[in-house]
């Protein structure tokens, strides 16, 4: 998939290190890419901002060897997604649980909860793939790849991370009735 | 998000539930900028406007470094905090200079003298109108060729860079002064 002629010439100007060129493409696609590590963070998305400029001084470092397989957008949410596993793996991902989300962040929910706080208060793992795939509109077989696990574990993740948010969200509307 | 949604969420919907986008927070991008400057992965000066300010710049300062004429240059970094870059412009085109000009020339110098003893001024010079030279940029665009001197002064504020400035001999006389804070890290 070749970028569009704005989006090469601006790559291309990347790849010499030019900053106004390097700004344009931040403007363009860093409102994405803050929004899916936001939601891979959950209860730790103070650490956004660290993640996607990580992700973005790995991306210019790497973009001379961008292809154009995919959308730039897509290369770079990629990268974005990478760093920010690497930061859930770093701090100690909970523990997968079966069914309702439990834990800290569960319990801290509030009564206006909406569903970006049910997602973000799944377990690492659940949330993960349901960004993935829910949000960001990734395969299973690409999620399977980007997070190095079986299409099926991809599969059944997603499965209970959607019965774990309609758990939280039923749970929340009893507790307000 | 409505409170009443029906306890079954549509949660394979959740794409166009959550917005795709978050906008970031604005200073963000200039860490981002500064860490990959840092790096060595952006070069700022590349940039054609960057590039074009920076021979201007050091066009001035050669040739305020050779011309001294009114001896308005003080001591180096004399100023604390804050400083600003005064540039000097003519009202209108430039004045052929003349016999009056010596008169003029120590107003300034008193003028200068003045910020000096209170340790304002860290550097100025007039520029010669014949020995410059543009340097670079594709376009042809020429730059402003009426700037007539500079100072750098040291002021706590803007608004006390605007004050030292209206009180120049330079203003009374017609001209223009642009205030220009110096970005410091």
């Amino acid at each position: 998939m070749t970028p569009s002629a704005d989006e090469g010439a601006l790559l291309d100007a990347v790849c010499r290190g030019e900053e106004a060129a390097f700004r344009a493409l931040y403007r363009r696609h860093t409102p994405r890419m803050y929004a899916v590590v936001r939601r891979l963070l959950g209860a730790r998305r103070a650490e956004a901002e660290d993640v996607v400029q990580e992700a973005w001084l790995r991306a210019v470092k790497r973009v001379a060897s961008f292809r154009g397989e995919s959308l730039f957008s897509t290369w770079v949410c990629g990268i974005a997604i990478r760093c920010a596993m690497e930061a859930v793996r770093q701090r100690g991902a909970p523990e997968l649980a079966d069914g309702v989300t439990t834990g800290h962040e569960g319990r801290q929910l509030d009564l206006a909860i909406d569903l970006e706080s049910a997602v973000a208060a799944l377990p690492d793992g659940y949330r993960t793939v349901l960004v993935l795939h829910d949000v960001e509109g990734r395969t299973h077989a690409e999620i399977a790849e980007l997070l190095e696990i079986e299409e099926g574990t991809s599969k059944s993740q997603l499965s209970r991370a959607r019965q774990a948010v309609r758990a939280c969200l039923r749970g929340t509307r009893g507790e307000q009735e | 998000m409505s409170r009443d949604r029906t306890p079954d969420v549509d949660c394979e919907s959740l794409a166009g539930q959550l917005a795709p986008e978050i906008e970031p927070p604005a200073d963000l991008e200039q860490r981002v900028v500064a860490g990959l400057r840092a790096a060595g992965a952006l070069k700022p000066g590349r940039r054609r406007w960057a590039m074009r300010d920076l021979v201007a710049a050091a066009a001035m300062f050669v040739v305020g470094l050779t011309v001294g004429v009114y001896g308005w240059r003080g001591s180096p970094e004399t100023a604390d905090g804050p400083r600003f870059l005064f540039l000097l412009y003519p009202d209108g085109p430039s004045q052929p200079r003349g016999p009056g000009e010596d008169a003029i020339a120590r107003e300034y110098a008193a003028w200068a003298a003045g910020l000096r003893r209170s340790g304002r001024i860290v550097t100025g010079d007039r520029l010669s109108r014949g020995r410059r030279a543009d340097v670079g940029g594709a376009d042809g665009g020429s730059l402003d060729s009426t700037l007539e001197g500079f100072f750098i002064v040291g002021a706590d504020s803007l608004q006390e860079a605007v004050h030292f400035a209206e009180g120049s001999p330079h203003v009374r006389h017609g001209g223009r002064i642009v205030v220009r804070a110096i970005d410091t890290p």
